[in-house]
């Protein structure tokens, strides 16, 4: 009809426009164009032509009603206000309204607070009003016949459970006979309809998840209003005592209905055809075109249906495992109130009867075991643990006789400690720190292991490594372990490429399986392993020598496979027979060695003998700082300009320092070294010459040492002779040395921790020598 | 004799001491005296009464009905209320008029209640003007809040309730009620003091809420069935769920009291952006219409739509949507101090359709021809009207504490059958 009627107007409204086109000029109005505006009084030769363009206007109202007599009159009034006259104040006439109800205060309470946020909810109708039947007059007159009787209130049946239990019969009935209302004769029997809600009640009350049950035990307004109207009785037995006389008026009334509901309802659709002219009939339902629908969709929203149950489910069982551990919880509580309660008690009582015996000490006990368990419980639920500590601060404020004043303020004291304070905060201080350190300790470990896996397969050539050196990992070890660390480092992890005296560096010859075991090397070294975990050497056969114990075969066997490595200084400990000490140095040797080739043993033997000799070496740092640069052949330009961003980086200037104090305390160290000298040297030559050194030698480094032991004419001849025995003494102490190069000897004792020191006489000084081993010391070969 | 009358128009003796000619719809006996249900011509269906049989006067000529259509009539027979016996000429007086006007004729007469169904169910809408409608009021009386009021059009409460002398409704569940105990329970039970949505607006005077027909489907049944007393062309047929509803409510120490509400589909394929709008009769007269169309317009704007209230519109919506267009295009142009404007560019500050700001500045003749060119000529009627509104200072709807995003539904949300 709408749309019908809105056509006419427009047809009325065209007709209009037609007829004042034919009369007037163009009317039509671009919505684009500008339009100026302007004041009438500003122009008063404007025509007034008001009455005109009334005529065209559409209403949007039926065109039927746009004729009625007092909206005619409206309009009509405004045309002539229009013409700025004045016209008497019309309205539309509407049936009387709004006279004051007088009851309503009987209705509606007026305490209602305003809340000062925006209001948000989403309960229903249905959810706010409790149970959905509502007793009328009738019943009202019905119930006061049935509780005449009892004089007793707990004997009345009350307004609640009467609409509880005609609820009861009403939505049973609906659902099993719903039909009734084809033949209201039908409706069923009492045993029946209380066998059904018997049932139906029981098992809701015993079924642990049912909502009901849990509204039960959490003593909700919500069961109590909706689910349990009496105070006196379960649901079940209001039904039993008052069910089946209620029953009898309520099933005169379900037939003076003719089956249906008690409370007048709205009529939906039936299905039948007389539904669509019956004007009650309303709110149906819209049809509308079923979409096609492929089986897969089918399957993925049935999918998802299941999921969504199951996710509704888990989520309901969450629900009531809270629910029941706050039942748990208050139950805890409420124990513990009864205990503390009954404590107060015998407390009063052994006042009274002035008894000071030991019982206390026998409750604190007890109270302590509890209090361990209680913890949790007692942060939680803050209010009702409060409340004993409170109580019992009345107490002490109260005076006390004489005679329990003495016993009073210690068990007062281990009270004061119930349930919130033991534990939780001499613990928690503690721990906290501890975690955050574990924390940070972790993640820097975590950041380091990171890096290292990103770099695996990569060699680093460059001098300055990308992680300086910093004592900040190892906060814990001593500023001496910490030295210790320095050098250990430079030793064998990120310089140990860098360091490398062998050419190789031409890609072709690194390969993968060697640089991934670099990186492995790298991450055990820098990132895991605390600082005793493995010293150890690469031996001249690239084999990784174990001088020191290692934990747990942090390092694969690598045989073959590493790049043996060269450091600035070495230094080996060598106990003689006859308790002479023996200490090797090694300078740096800047020759490539060709592993495992003995090309000539004259050649070698030169080398060897000179290998200690050359004192005028000194490193220094720009010895090594240039040493990549002869690796990889890089000419000294590109190098210094390398070196010069190296600067730029603060890593290197830590690290500077660290050397810097490092040389100084090595000079510090030599001249004190220098001032013993002579008597050692003095002592160490009798020695030699009393005790010739052993020819024989062990098998295992024997090729690499041919010639090295009767070499000996140098001043370094006593320090290479002695070589040997040295890998003997090792031997014996079961430690293998099996890749050393005669002159190239490193010792696990060095370190100044180390307790299987030989000979505790020199361990001062080799100790405090092994500090030093970095920068080279100029020490002649001792002993 | 009576029988006889029905149908017929006759003079009636109003209670102003005029008379006035009416039709006799019904007839019933009450307390032993006849009554008729009268509808008096010319004038709106909510005036329609009982009236006694001695007022009516049949000293003046009685113009009986032309020859009944004997289908039409089989129809109305099913579609009268129980209260009419007797079956009444369906055919209003209004619609014999219609055919005065000449290219009105041929639709109007043929009109087909299927095809008015089917309108229904592709639309979507509530107030398409539903053939069913009876014509009778059948509530005498409503107790709503602490105002009685009564009713001015059908509505399809229960049949039971039309039996009472007055129906009690229940002014924060808007749940209706026949018997007063029955509400008496009702209440003592009821927890809520504000209609069971979100509010998402609210100043020194109104809350707004936002209700979603499909979630609180019995709240907003209730409130369909309570507007259609008061609106002629809302149609019950269909379900609520289509629909949002914004309810207007004024606050006290009671709770938030329902003032008025205008619905609104959640999908609107004309662009209507309110498709009923009523404040209720005891609030009716002091501008709060005003606020709601204002409230449905900031929507609106938050949209980026522009809306227009869903046609047929009622005599009273009419009167109020064009004050309203009217104050604020006026004070726009007033205030704006611009020299020159477009109709696109009122429409994009207003949210009014372009069509609703032509129809207003034409029915203000504002719109004139001056020199060649249009013009908008501010009238001295209407800077009178502007002055007055500024004097009356109306209540206006402050964006500023309008919480609301438009809401967003998915197909499937969208598809109502169930």
């Amino acid at each position: 009809m709408g749309g019908n009627s809105n056509g006419h107007v427009h047809a009325a409204g065209s007709d209009a426009a037609i007829a004042a086109a034919a009369r007037f000029r163009q009317r039509k109005v671009s919505l684009k164009q500008n339009l100026r505006i302007v004041w009438q009084k500003d122009v008063p030769d404007i025509e007034d032509d008001a009455n005109r363009d009334v005529v065209g206007v559409e209403t949007g109202v039926e065109k039927h009603e746009e004729e009625e007599h007092h909206l005619q009159a409206v309009l009509n009034a405004y045309t002539v206000s229009l013409n700025s006259k004045k016209a008497p104040e019309v309205y539309i006439p509407t049936p009387k309204a709004a006279t004051g109800w007088p009851e309503y205060n009987k209705f509606y309470k007026a305490n209602w607070s305003q809340p000062t946020t925006y209001i948000r909810q989403s309960a229903t109708v249905e959810d706010a009003s409790g149970c959905p039947y509502n007793m009328d007059e009738d019943d009202l007159e019905y119930l006061e016949g049935l509780n005449k009787g009892a004089s007793d209130n707990r004997l009345k049946c009350s307004q609640d459970e009467f609409e509880m239990i005609v609820y009861l019969f009403e939505s049973t009935v609906k659902t099993q006979q719903p039909f009734l209302t084809t033949d209201p004769s039908q409706l069923m029997e009492y045993k029946d309809l209380e066998q059904i809600i018997l049932t139906k009640i029981d098992s809701e009350e015993k079924d642990p998840n049912s909502l009901n049950r849990l509204l039960i035990q959490t003593k909700s307004s919500v069961y109590t209003q909706k689910y349990h109207p009496s105070p006196y009785r379960t649901v079940a037995a209001s039904f039993k005592t008052f069910g089946s006389r209620i029953y009898q008026h309520w099933k005169q009334r379900k037939i003076a209905r003719k089956g249906k509901e008690i409370t007048p309802a709205l009529k939906f659709e039936s299905g039948s055809q007389e539904d669509e002219n019956d004007p009650y009939v309303c709110f149906r339902h819209r049809e509308v075109r079923q979409t096609r629908k492929t089986r897969r969709t089918d399957q993925q929203s049935s999918e998802r249906l299941r999921k969504l149950q199951a996710e509704m489910q888990q989520a309901k069982h969450l629900f009531e495992m809270v629910a029941r551990r706050e039942q748990l919880r208050l139950q805890n509580i409420q124990c513990d109130w009864d205990v503390f309660e009954q404590r107060c008690k015998v407390k009063v009582l052994k006042r009274k009867l002035n008894i000071a015996g030991d019982d206390e000490d026998f409750i604190t006990p007890k109270r302590k075991r509890e209090e361990r368990r209680l913890p949790p419980t007692a942060t939680t639920a803050g209010t009702p643990s409060a409340a004993p500590a409170t109580k019992k601060d009345e107490k002490l404020a109260r005076p006390v006789p004489p005679a329990v004043v003495g016993r009073e303020p210690p068990t007062a004291y281990v009270k004061a400690a119930t349930n919130k304070i033991p534990d939780l905060d001499m613990h928690t201080l503690e721990q906290a720190l501890q975690e955050k350190d574990a924390a940070l300790r972790a993640e820097v470990k975590n950041r380091l292991r990171e890096r290292a896996e990103q770099d695996l397969g990569w060699v680093n050539y460059t001098d300055s490594p990308y992680v300086p050196y910093s004592d900040y990992f190892d906060p814990k070890r001593s500023r001496f372990e910490r030295d210790q660390k320095v050098k250990l480092d430079r030793h064998q992890s990120i310089y140990s490429c860098l360091e490398s005296p062998y050419p190789c560096s031409t890609s072709s010859r690194l390969k993968l399986p060697l640089a991934s075991s670099l990186g492995r090397q790298y991450i055990s070294r820098r990132a895991e392993s605390p600082p005793e975990v493995i010293w150890g050497r690469m031996g001249k056969s690239g084999s990784m020598e174990p001088l020191r114990k290692i934990q747990d075969g942090e390092i694969p066997p690598m045989s073959g496979l590493s790049v043996p490595r060269y450091s600035a200084v070495q230094y080996r400990k060598r106990l003689d027979r006859g308790g002479v000490v023996f200490l090797d140095r090694r300078n740096l040797s800047r020759k490539p060695k060709e592993l495992d080739t003995p090309k000539n043993a004259e050649e070698e033997r030169l080398v060897d003998r000179f290998l200690f000799d050359n004192d005028s070496t000194v490193d220094t740092i720009d010895d090594w700082c240039s040493e990549p640069a002869r690796l990889n052949g890089l000419s000294e330009e590109t190098q210094s300009i390398r070196f010069g961003s190296m600067l730029i980086g603060k890593s290197y200037e830590q690290f500077h320092e660290v050397q810097l104090q490092h040389q100084q305390h090595v000079l510090h160290m030599q001249q004190k070294l220098a001032a013993r000298k002579e008597a050692v040297v003095a002592a160490a030559q009798a020695a030699a010459n009393q005790k010739p050194t052993n020819p024989k030698d062990g098998a295992a480094g024997g090729s690499h040492l041919n010639g090295t032991a009767s070499s000996g004419n140098s001043s370094s001849s006593a320090t290479r002779s002695a070589t040997p025995s040295g890998r003997s003494a090792g031997d014996k102490k079961g430690v293998r040395l099996p890749g050393w190069s005669s002159s190239t000897t490193f010792t696990g004792q060095l370190n100044g921790r180390s307790s299987s020191g030989d000979d505790s006489d020199n361990k001062k000084s080799i100790g405090s020598l092994g500090i030093s081993s970095r920068p080279p010391p100029k020490v002649e070969t001792s002993v | 004799m009576t029988n006889k009358l029905i149908g017929a128009k006759v003079f009636v003796r109003r209670d102003e001491g005029t008379e006035h000619k009416a039709e006799l719809l019904l007839e019933r006996l009450r307390k032993g005296k006849v009554e008729f249900y009268v509808h008096y011509e010319g004038w709106n269906k909510r005036l329609d009464e009982w009236i006694d049989e001695t007022r009516l006067n049949l000293n003046r000529p009685v113009e009986f009905p032309k020859k009944k259509e004997p289908e039409k009539d089989s129809k109305d027979k099913k579609r009268k209320t129980p209260g009419g016996s007797q079956s009444a000429t369906a055919t209003p007086a209004p619609e014999a008029e219609s055919t005065d006007v000449t290219d009105v004729g041929e639709a109007e007469p043929q009109f087909d209640p299927k095809q008015e169904i089917e309108r229904l169910r592709t639309s979507g809408s509530m107030v398409q003007n539903h053939s069913e409608v009876a014509r009778v009021r059948n509530i005498n009386k409503v107790v709503f809040g602490g105002y009685e009021i009564e009713p001015w059009y059908f509505s399809p409460y229960p049949q039971e309730l039309s039996e009472e002398d007055e129906i009690y409704i229940c002014e924060f569940s808007l749940q209706y009620f026949g018997s007063k105990f029955r509400f008496e329970r009702f209440r003592q039970k009821y927890t809520l003091r504000h209609p069971p949505g979100n509010e998402i607006y609210r100043d020194e005077k109104f809350s707004f809420y936002e209700i979603d027909g499909r979630l609180q489907r019995t709240w907003c049944r209730n409130l369909c069935l309570l507007s259609k007393l008061f609106l002629d062309h809302k149609t019950l047929y269909y379900d609520v769920d289509p629909f949002l509803f914004y309810c207007m409510c004024t606050r006290d120490e009671y709770g938030h009291h329902l003032v008025g509400y205008f619905s609104k589909e959640k999908e609107c394929a004309e662009g209507y952006n309110v498709a009923c709008i009523l404040s209720l009769p005891p609030y009716q007269r002091f501008g709060y219409g005003k606020v709601l169309i204002d409230f449905s317009y900031n929507l609106s704007k938050i949209e980026g739509k522009l809306g227009s209230p869903e046609k047929p519109l009622s005599d009273l919506g009419l009167i109020s949507y064009r004050s309203y267009w009217s104050d604020i295009l006026i004070e726009l142009l007033v205030e704006g101090g611009k020299p020159d404007t477009t109709i696109e560019e009122l429409s994009a500050q207003t949210a009014f359709t372009s069509a609703d700001i032509m129809h207003t500045l034409q029915a203000h003749s504002m719109i004139r021809y001056y020199r060649g060119q249009h013009v908008i000529c501010l009238t001295s009627a209407a800077i009178e009207r502007y002055e007055k509104k500024k004097a009356k200072k109306a209540h206006r709807i402050d964006p500023t504490k309008l919480k609301w995003k438009p809401p967003v539904f998915t197909p499937a949300q969208l598809r109502f059958a169930w």
